[in-house]
């Protein structure tokens, strides 16, 4: 199991990045899948930076990697405002160009790509924790 | 990330080299809006060398289509890698670009 801490700010994804890649890299987890992780973890980790805190300090996010055989359990936590990512609505996806909203997509590609997916509020903190099926082909 | 343009008749084609992710989507909404402003109508983003997109970048893509639609011009995606595609299909954008293989196709 590999932790990982970073700082609340978006510069901070390229440290995430490299570590999700390292990580994959060592466990011959495919491209694909590799893509798909640091897709999720860019869109849950924006998502906190972005709309999480309401004050100007450095706040901790942790994040958890560890793979059993082909699954692999990721946890997310943060100490900013409480946030359920399973109750966002899912966009309108069939809409045109003139209708489609901007935004709203980062939580459906999560969604989208993972298994399973549970949220917690605990002690003040966001917690997420979500599993994916690591297919060695992929 | 690297943007590389250049133009070729009436399309002006953009070269994506790199990670369209959060920290880099702002510059390509640097470069693209101020070109649809100035009276683009053809574009075509070369997605050879793009390793990485995510929500951050398919929000430029969508935003400038926007645009573009109210200029009646057209965004094409060419060379997208199989993985980069997927994206497009769950967000539901494949049927909002004109997707093709190659530069030449448009």
């Amino acid at each position: 199991m590999i932790k990982i801490k970073i700082k609340n700010n978006l510069e901070e994804l390229n440290k995430l990045t490299n570590i999700i890649e390292g990580f994959c890299a060592e466990n011959d987890i495919g491209m694909k899948i590799t893509f798909q992780l640091n897709l999720i973890f860019e869109e849950i980790i924006t998502n906190i930076v972005s709309y999480g805190y309401n004050d100007k300090s450095s706040h901790d996010i942790m994040v958890e990697l560890d793979l059993k055989d082909d699954l692999l359990t990721c946890v997310i936590s943060d100490d900013g405002i409480s946030f359920d990512p399973l109750i966002v609505e899912k966009p309108k996806l069939d809409e045109g160009v003139e209708e489609r909203k901007i935004g709203g997509l980062g939580i459906h590609f999560v969604k989208s790509m993972i298994n399973d997916i549970s949220y917690k509020r605990n002690n003040g903190k966001n917690i997420l924790k979500f599993t994916k099926k690591i297919n060695p082909e992929a | 990330m690297e943007i590389a343009k250049r133009k070729q008749d009436d399309k002006l084609i953009i070269s994506l080299n790199g990670r369209l992710d959060a920290n880099t989507a702002g510059s390509l909404e640097q470069e693209l809006v101020p070109l649809i402003k100035a009276g683009e109508t053809k574009i075509v983003l070369d997605m050879d060398m793009l390793e990485y997109i995510s929500s951050a970048g398919l929000r430029v893509l969508l935003m400038c289509m926007k645009m573009l639609r109210k200029q009646e011009g057209t965004m094409t995606l060419a060379r997208m890698k199989d993985f980069i595609k997927e994206v497009f299909d769950i967000a539901g954008f494949t049927p909002i670009f004109e997707i093709v293989d190659s530069v030449e196709d448009v």
